[in-house]
Order: C-alpha cells, then structure tokens, then sequence
C-alpha cells in the first residue's frame, strides 16, 4: 500500500473511527491490539480536550467538569484541527455552544467563548512599544482633526451582551455564583495587554465607538464625530480629551500619523 | 557535529520565574518550538530572558517530515523566523507524521520501515535543512502499532535515514526501550545499529508500564530500565548532550535538577555496551 493511502487509512482511524487501518498493523488479532490502536484515537481527543480546558477555564467552570467533557467531546468530533499549532485549535467554540444549548445560557456561554479566545489572542499578541503623550506636544492644533492613533497589536474590542464577564470572574476568583445566566445591557470592553500582562476594560459607548474609528484607522476627528454621536457636541471635546488620557494611562496607544491635507 | 551541551531540561512554563529567580545548575534548555510560534507576549519574553542565560536548542511536533502532503511552509517560515530570534544551537523534530488532508492529529504517528517511505523522507529531510540552512536532528518516536509493510528494523531505518539525507539524530532512550517492549525486541541492538557519530542529543523520560505494552507519558521519573539502558547507550556512543523531559505532573524544578543529577552521575560510570 502506498505511503499516502495507509496515512490517509490511519487518520480516517483516527478521526472517524474507520476501519481498515489493521489489515496493515501487526498483531491487529493481539488481545492488546483495541488498546494499543486507542492510545492514537483516544490521545487525539485528550490532547484537543486539553488544550481547550487551557483557553476555556470559564467554561469549563460554568458547565461543570461533565458536561464540558461532554460538549467538547461534541465540538472535537464536528471539528478537526486544522492548524499545526494545537494553541489555535477551538475559536469556533462558541459558535458550537451558541448553536447546540437552549437559551438563556446559550447566549452567556457564546460570549463568554470569545472572551476567553481573545484573552489568549491578547496574551500572545506581538510585541510593540507604547507611545508616550509628550509626542502629542509636537502636533500643530490645525493637525489635531488629522492625527491618526495607532493602537498596539494587542488592542482587542469585544462586545458582550450578556453576564458573561461576570461568570467568568467568578470562574478564576470564586465567590457568590451569579444566580442566573440574566441578561445584561451590551457593554464593550477593551483588551490589551501592558508588557506581559493581559488587562481588560469596559467601555462606554463613547470610547468604544472613538476605538472603532481608531481600529480602523480614522483620524481625531473622525473620533470626535462619532464621540459627539453618543455624548452631544457640547460633551465631545472634553470627553474626546478623557478618552486619549485614558488610552496613554492604559500604554493602548503605539504610534501616530497625520493624514496629508486633501487638496480643496 | 554539534557541541556537547551536557545536561539540560526541557523548558516549562512552570519553571519559568524560578529559573530566572535560582539560576539552577542545569547545562541547557531545550524549548518545544511551537510554544513559541506566536506572534508575541509571556512565552517570548521568558524565552529570550532564558535564552540570554542558557545554551538553548528547539525541538519540534509539527514538522510532519514523514507526511506525503507537502512540507508546510508557513511553519518552516515561522520556525526560521525563530531560529533568526533565539539562535538555538540546533533543531530537531520527530521522525513521525501528524497529519494528511490539511489536517493534524496532534500525536507522533509511527511510519512504515519501507524503503519507499526511506526514499520520501531522505528528500524531505533535505529540503528542510535546505531551507533553514542547518541540519537538523531527528528523534525516534514511541509507537503502539507496527506496520506489515515495514522491511527493516527501526534501528536499521534510522540509520540509513541518517547517512542518506545526511541529518542527525536525537536518540531517545527512553522511547528506545518503550519501543523494545511494544514490538519485542532488544533494546541493546537497536543502540549498536545506531550511528554513534550521527547522535549529537539524548533524551530522557518518564513512562507508564501497561499490562503488556508501555505508553510514553513524560508524566513519571525516569524508570529504571531506561537509565540502565541509558549507561549502556553512553558507553557506546560516548558523551552527548542528555536532557530530561517532563511534560505532565510537572514536579517542582529541584526534583527535575536532583533528577539531572542522577543522568550526571550514571554517566560516570562506566558500563559495557
């Protein structure tokens, strides 16, 4: 049998629990032999098992040890890896929850999903330097509408609708266990790491929107009108000011551009 | 071939803070490469902190050189971006497959000793080095099954494997005598048809005994066996880099070290091949 077709064999083995893969095995009658050919099927799945409860701690908490092992369970075999790295295994995790439990919990384990994945994102996004506010001293006030701010690498927005966040503090810390997976007024958080720790904040609807613009690189002032559309035009400076006083205290920021002048 | 390092461990992130907090006496770090095949963040900055202090060297999961779909390049571009970053004294990877169909079982899946599969791997082996400028070092692997199609002993296959593609070899003792109990052979054979010049590392490592096979577990001590066949493998192929690996119940980092102590002083003394 050709290399190809018998690698193919096992993995189908593997995967799907196909047989045809012993014809080609010695002592495939052994007594041990179910034992042996579990040590690849039965591994593949600990180790995709493992490497989830390392992203999804909260889930893992939330579902109880049980029924985690038993969704996962589900999830590995709807889902194979595609990635060499098992680190980038299981993003669509929450998806899979979202569409297979009943709601309310649905909702809350769907974003309590992406929460985790994006704290890993964040944890081992690339490295850059955050830009210190005396820069800001450099830029002419006719420049100001213009200005770009960079974000670091790390910079994450994640909008949750849900207590997600909640049950994912009572994951890691303990404490009262939220009575019920109630449904929570949408807030967004930013996520971002300083040096090597990963941090997290939750936005008003003003700074969310200003690192929107910022995320897809628009200008102060296009900051500024989309700060102005949540909090009124007389509130937008001073709250536009708080905000960029913010994201220099947070090291959110890694560099700044000013857009040439269109010509009239 | 490479320098000898002497003892070293594979690097955990338990370990991390109490390495750079007790600087403990071990030789060298061996860092598995895709831990640190990210972009950014804690993994890399430990490891260059570590690296600044330790002779480091990668080892590798996901090379799949024994696969019939295609070197993946992505991965071989971010392992020389690696290689550029931490500049380890050498590389290796498994002697395995991980997967076929754009897929990947996670695990060391065992290849048929055939020379068609010989053949597939001498030209894979270099393309690799051809492409990150180096040779590199390939481990023996455990195994659970064998194959019918399989036409010489592993010793004998990786040996030809060696001199063919012109690569070098991390011997694994311990999966030496894993693979002795699985598939009834004599472990002391498979180390003399070894290539003695071709094995620049050793690795060491725990296991689980079943009723009638061995499953490698990283999760134990060093058995017995395994240092007694590592005496006779130092006796034979003389002094090499020898590193334990741990990779689950993780035991605090003086255990591993006083653990180390004992490859150290086994390998004084001297034992007939």
């Amino acid at each position: 049998m050709h290399l190809q077709e018998l690698q193919s064999l096992f993995q189908q083995c593997v995967l799907e629990g196909r047989s045809g893969i012993e014809a080609e095995l010695t002592d495939s009658e052994g007594e041990d032999f179910p034992a042996r050919l579990a040590t690849y099927t039965d591994g593949y799945r600990s180790r995709l098992l493992e490497a989830l409860e390392t992203t999804y701690p909260g889930i893992k908490a939330v579902l109880g040890e049980a029924e985690f092992e038993r969704t996962l369970r589900q999830f590995i075999e709807a889902v194979p890896s595609r990635h060499y790295s098992i680190r980038y295994y299981g993003e669509t995790l929450g998806d899979f929850i979202g569409a297979t439990h009943s709601k309310p919990d649905a909702k809350v384990l769907q974003d309590l999903a992406r929460w985790e994945w994006v704290l890993a994102e964040v944890f081992d996004a690339p490295d850059d330097t955050p830009m210190g506010s005396e820069r800001l001293t450099a830029v002419a006030p006719e420049s100001w509408p213009l200005v770009a701010f960079v974000l670091r690498a790390s910079v994450r927005s994640v909008a949750i609708s849900s207590n997600a966040v909640q049950w994912w503090r009572w994951a890691r810390e303990g404490g009262v266990k939220p009575t019920a997976f109630e449904s929570a007024p949408a807030a967004s958080w930013r996520l971002w790491r300083q040096g090597v720790g990963t941090m997290f904040r939750s936005m008003d609807a003003a700074e969310s929107a200003a690192l929107a613009v910022a995320s897809a690189g628009g200008t102060f002032g296009e900051m500024c009108e989309a700060i102005a559309r949540e909090v009124g035009a007389a509130d937008a400076p001073l709250r536009a000011a708080s905000i960029l006083n913010g994201w220099f205290a947070d090291e959110v920021i890694a560099d700044l551009t000013i857009a040439p002048n269109e010509m009239p | 071939m490479p320098e000898n390092l002497g003892f070293g461990l594979g690097l955990r992130p338990d370990h991390y803070e109490a390495i750079l907090a007790d600087r403990p006496r071990i030789d060298f770090f061996e860092a598995l490469t895709e831990n640190y095949l990210v972009p950014g963040g804690k993994p890399l900055y430990f490891l260059d902190r570590i690296r600044a202090e330790y002779p480091l060297v990668l080892h590798g999961v996901s090379l799949s050189i024994g696969s019939t779909e295609p070197l993946n390049t992505s991965y071989l571009e971010a392992l020389k971006g690696l290689i550029r970053r931490v500049e380890p004294r050498w590389v290796s990877d498994h002697l395995c497959w991980t997967g076929v169909d754009g897929l990947n079982l996670h695990d060391l899946m065992p290849i048929p000793h055939t020379e068609s599969a010989l053949a597939h791997l001498v030209a894979r082996v270099r393309e690799v080095q051809d492409r990150i400028g180096q040779q590199i070092l390939l481990e023996n692997v455990s195994s659970y099954v064998a194959y019918r199609s399989s036409e010489m002993p592993e010793w004998e296959f990786l040996a030809q494997l060696a001199e063919r593609a012109d690569c070098l070899l991390l011997l694994d003792v311990n999966n030496v005598y894993v693979n002795s109990v699985n598939h009834h052979f004599d472990p002391d054979e498979f180390i003399r048809g070894i290539p003695a010049s071709r094995v620049a590392q050793i690795h060491l490592a725990g296991h689980q005994r079943q009723d009638k096979y061995i499953i490698d577990t990283h999760d134990a001590p060093v058995a017995e066996p395994v240092w007694a066949l590592f005496q006779r493998t130092r006796a034979r192929i003389g002094p090499v880099a020898t590193m334990i690996e741990r990779d689950a119940n993780i035991p605090p980092l003086e255990e591993l070290v006083n653990e180390l102590d004992l490859a150290r002083d086994l390998s004084r003394i001297s034992v007939a091949a």
